[in-house]
Parts: C-alpha cells; structure tokens; sequence
C-alpha cells in the first residue's frame, strides 16, 4: 500500500481539526472534542522522521485514503469532516 | 488433388508480348527486324482441373488459421491471467498480514480477560497493528514493535476513556470503551 498519510500530514491534520494533543509514552494522541464529546482521537508516533507511516489515521477519523490526504492539504475542512462523521452516525 | 495443366515459360520481357515474325520485310533488308506485336494472351495460364478440391483445400485452410487464431487468443488471455495472479501473490507477499494472539498486557497493570488477537498488516517499510473489534490501530517499524505500540495505545485510551467518563465520549469512542472493558481490568 504507498504511503498516504506521513507524520506531518498528521500534524496538519491535528491543527486543522483543532485537535487537544496529550503525550504519553511512545505516542502523542490528538483528540477531538466537539460539543465537549470526544468525537475521534488518533495516534502520532514520537520521533523525529516526519516522513513516518500514519496511513492508520484514515481508519481513526473514519474517512477513506482520499479524504484523510484532503484533511491534511487544504480543501477539506473540519466542518465538512464534521459532516462526515455526522453521516456515519459518529456525531 | 487438383491437377495443373502445364504452364508455358515465357522469358520475363516477354510477358503479355508474343513475338511474332515481320514477314513483309526482305529478311537481308536493313528494315528486316522482329517486332513486336500486342497480341493478348490466353487467359486460361493456370488451368486447374477439380476446382472443388480447391475450395475444400482452401476451407481447410481457413479452418486452420481459425483455429490457430483461437489458440492464440487462448494463450494471450492465460498469459494475462498468469500476469495477474502473479501481481495478486506478490501484493499478499508484500502485505504480509499476520494474526498475533495477545494473552498479557505486562507491565501495564492490567490484565486481559481473555486474549485478544491483533492484526499485524505490513504497509511499505512500517508495520500497523489493528484491533478490528474497537477499531484501534498503531505503527511500529517491525511488527513486534506495532503489536507494542498498539498495547500501550489501548491501556492509555482506556484511562483517558475512563478519565473522561462515557457522558463524554462520542458514539465511536464510547463503543471502543465498551469493547475495551469486555476484555482488559485493572489489577486488583
């Protein structure tokens, strides 16, 4: 499977998702809270290579490959995966 | 068999020119010369006797070709199918996907109530373990790193899960807690 989603897309990915990041251990964990609801939270991998695997992100936020690499670059916002999410039953 | 008739040899600058002797001219007279006449030739050069033979030839023939034409497409499709099969067993050899039962939670002071089993899937040079059950995953750079990895993921979003309590929790979080509690407790 190529690599979709690297380290610094998960980084991006928490910022724009406005995600609260706590670390512990190996991991950091970005959570999302919405109306004071955890809604999804994922993992990101301590280290210092950015370019690092986190293709299991997708499966985290419950949106496909396309979407997640959309999350991480401009064009999908968190409204828009806060409709997705909603769609799902996951709101 | 058909039987050919036999066919008159003609030197190659005399096709469709017959020579024929100018008789008019004195054979010492300088204008004496052997010229050529247009005169059409025979068109039956190729007789064939038992033309039906010919035709059944020629349907043997085709049927032949037919069928190596098959025969080729045959190959050309198993070569194709064989190129594809290849690919596919390359992909799974690629992917690697193992099944790892998990019986401990050591040193994390947690027991499992029963063992669980993580899927271990090989993605590139990095390896994620899953468990499918509440939709956990984690990465590691060998699969005994992943399976690690993903322990330590699930005992730290337990507390947080427990920290946070179940009002707080989205329907997708609140089911991993759920699952979660089906199969890990803390030590007594």
């Amino acid at each position: 499977m190529a690599r979709i989603i690297t380290k610094e897309h998960a980084l991006k990915i928490a910022k724009k998702l406005k995600a609260i990041i706590r670390e512990e251990g190996a991991h950091a964990y970005a959570e999302i809270f919405h109306e004071e609801r955890l809604i999804a939270w994922f993992g990101i991998r301590r280290g210092s290579e950015k370019d690092k695997g986190h293709d299991h992100i997708q499966k985290d936020l419950y949106v496909n490959g396309y979407q997640a690499k959309m999350l991480a670059a401009c064009p999908l916002t968190r409204e828009q995966w806060l409709g997705i999410l909603s769609e799902k039953g996951k709101l | 068999m058909p039987t050919f008739a036999r066919i008159p040899e003609l030197p190659s600058s005399n096709l469709g020119w017959t020579e024929e002797e100018d008789f008019l001219t004195p054979f010492n007279s300088p204008l004496s010369s052997r010229c050529r006449v247009a005169v059409p030739q025979q068109e039956e050069l190729f007789i064939v006797e038992g033309a039906e033979d010919m035709a059944s030839l020629f349907s043997v023939f085709a049927k032949d070709i037919s069928q190596r034409v098959e025969t080729d497409l045959k190959v050309a499709m198993l070569e194709k199918v064989i190129l594809e099969l290849r690919y596919t067993v390359g992909e799974l050899m690629t992917q690697r996907t193992i099944h790892v039962p998990v019986a401990s939670l050591e040193p994390e002071p947690f027991v499992l109530k029963h063992p669980i089993i993580v899927v271990v899937q090989s993605d590139d040079d990095q390896f994620v373990a899953t468990l499918f059950d509440a939709n956990m995953n984690a990465a590691g750079d060998t699969q005994v790193e992943a399976v690690d990895n993903l322990k330590e993921v699930i005992v730290s979003m337990y507390r947080r899960f427990a920290e946070l309590g179940e009002h707080r929790l989205g329907p997708a979080p609140r089911k991993q807690f759920q699952v979660l509690q089906s199969f890990i407790a803390p030590k007594a």
